[in-house]
């Protein structure tokens, strides 16, 4: 089935799980910001955990479908609509040649959506992936956001069969973070605060990285280490003393101290949170 | 301990070696990058490879932190008798001042002929520290002391894909147009951003530039690099 990209949406990519193939080569981890929803509209349809989704971002794209398929839709809710009429999300929704997808928006929690489709995203793997780094102009649809008028497709293939479940996404959650390398070079109320304020995300946060508003850390001696790797949920604090979460398509070496990471278990939820909105990071083993 | 081992979120680990810059310390990231590359098997599934340090990947159901730590001391106690092949890229530059817009400030700091100048930068075999920052930003070691030129005070919002670059002591290529703070010197037309996974500049790799003119530029834009074995 072939279906076109009638409005594009904000920052609407192709992702899927990410790429570690490259990493040595300064190539990141990109995939999808909300892995769970991505492995949750997967599995509705049963399609494998790691095949492609369009991700959205705050305003989803509208489509018309040039054939029989099914969707399923995840993540923020931004009311979608199928020919004018309303649909619910996490649910395998049937669509029929010439109808049309559309999104209202909504004032609900959250930020990221998938728009899963049955089949195999006919998208080229680069680095034994499909995502989309924008930055890098490396993989997805042409290594760029989608347009107005792009037409995609999505093979048929065999359905399997794997349980996941559904994001709850939370209002103002608490979010579990790990020890990074450098936690012991950072002071004992630096190590306090993190875990005991409530803090927000700034407006200045994108899929490479989120900033974190009211907080004020001292952060280490030098403020700066030897760049070393990095990865999706690392806490970097610079000599600023705001600290920066690193997201999907942040570098994958960095030169900042790394106090602490997100676990894999609450990034999906972290990446969820609306800029403005507030939450709470709390140490754990 | 010659290396500190690191959790680092729930499946991988920071292998870290002395806290310095160097050949010699990076020779012993290498040996242990290269090692872990020949064990994809036991549960190793990916790894960053940087100046003093390794994070090492693995699938939490195979492999563990002390698994990690013992294929660690396996691999550097291995390394002594493991021979290292070396391959040389050679990077063509532009260093006419359509590209090297900082190129007069150069010269005018350093006390520099035009001429000098291309021979100080394409003299050295450079050394791939690491890759990282954005896809094939290699970080060099290498650049002649009479090159040294500081950063520029306010960075540019956006400097042009290819630019060759010098900020205090090192030199380099900026693959991709990101904004930076680098005195630009001249221009590099190969493709080194890593859509092609045969023509990736590894870490360990010598590299070294030679002049072009502005009509060779134009016919090599787009190429991509090639690794030339030396050893």
């Amino acid at each position: 089935m072939k279906f076109k990209i009638l409005n594009a949406g904000l920052n609407s990519t192709i992702q899927d799980l990410g790429r570690i193939q490259g990493l040595a080569y300064g190539i990141p981890f990109s995939g999808a910001m909300d892995k769970k929803s991505l492995r949750f509209g997967n599995s509705i349809l049963g399609n494998p955990p790691t095949e492609a989704a369009i991700e959205f971002c705050v305003i989803a794209p509208s489509i018309e479908f040039n054939g029989n398929g099914c969707i399923a839709i995840t993540g923020v809710n931004l009311t979608p609509s199928l020919n004018n009429h309303l649909i619910p999300l996490n649910e395998k929704i049937t669509v029929k040649k010439n109808d049309i997808l559309r999104f209202k928006g909504s004032n609900e929690n959250g930020v990221y959506g998938y728009i899963c489709l049955k089949g195999r995203l006919n998208i080229p793997l680069i680095w034994g992936s499909k995502s989309t780094y924008v930055y890098g102009a490396i993989g997805g649809y042409k290594g760029r956001s989608l347009l107005k008028g792009d037409v995609l497709e999505v093979i048929k293939c065999v359905s399997i069969l794997k349980k996941e479940t559904q994001l709850l996404i939370q209002e103002n959650p608490t979010i579990r973070i790990l020890r990074g390398p450098e936690y012991y070079d950072f002071p004992d109320s630096d190590i306090e605060q993190i875990s005991e304020a409530i803090f927000t995300i700034s407006k200045n946060t994108n899929r490479m990285g989120a900033r974190i508003d009211n907080i004020q850390l001292k952060g280490t001696l030098t403020g700066n280490i030897i760049s070393s790797g990095t990865m999706p949920g690392t806490i970097q604090v610079p000599s600023s003393g705001i600290p920066i979460v690193l997201l999907s398509d942040s570098p994958c070496t960095g030169g900042y101290p790394r106090i602490g990471i997100i676990i894999k278990e609450d990034l999906d939820q972290f990446c969820q949170i609306k800029p403005g909105a507030s939450f709470r990071f709390k140490w754990c083993d | 301990m010659e290396f500190k081992i690191t959790p680092y979120g729930s499946n991988a680990v920071l292998i870290s070696f002395k806290n310095e810059i160097s050949a010699e310390v990076h020779k012993k990231v290498r040996y242990l990058y290269e090692g872990f590359r020949k064990f994809p098997k036991k549960g190793i599934i990916a790894l960053t490879p940087a100046y003093n340090s390794l994070v090492v990947y693995f699938e939490p159901k195979i492999q563990n932190i002390s698994g990690v730590y013992d294929l660690t001391e396996i691999i550097l106690s291995e390394s002594v008798s493991l021979q290292l092949e070396t391959f040389q890229v050679v990077l063509p530059v532009c260093y006419d001042d359509i590209f090297g817009i900082d190129i007069k400030f150069v010269l005018e700091h350093n006390n520099l002929t035009f001429e000098e100048l291309i021979i100080k930068h394409t003299s050295p075999e450079y050394l791939v520290y690491m890759i990282g920052f954005v896809p094939g930003f290699l970080y060099l070691g290498g650049l002649d002391e009479k090159l040294h030129t500081p950063r520029l005070s306010i960075p540019r919002t956006k400097i042009p894909k290819g630019s060759v670059g010098i900020a205090d002591n090192q030199t380099g290529v900026y693959p991709l147009e990101t904004p930076g703070g680098w005195q630009l010197i001249g221009n590099c037309p190969l493709n080194l951003t890593g859509n092609n996974k045969n023509a990736m500049i590894e870490m360990g790799d010598i590299v070294k530039f030679t002049s072009i003119t502005k009509e060779e530029h134009s016919k090599l834009l787009g190429e991509f690099p090639e690794r030339i074995l030396m050893s």
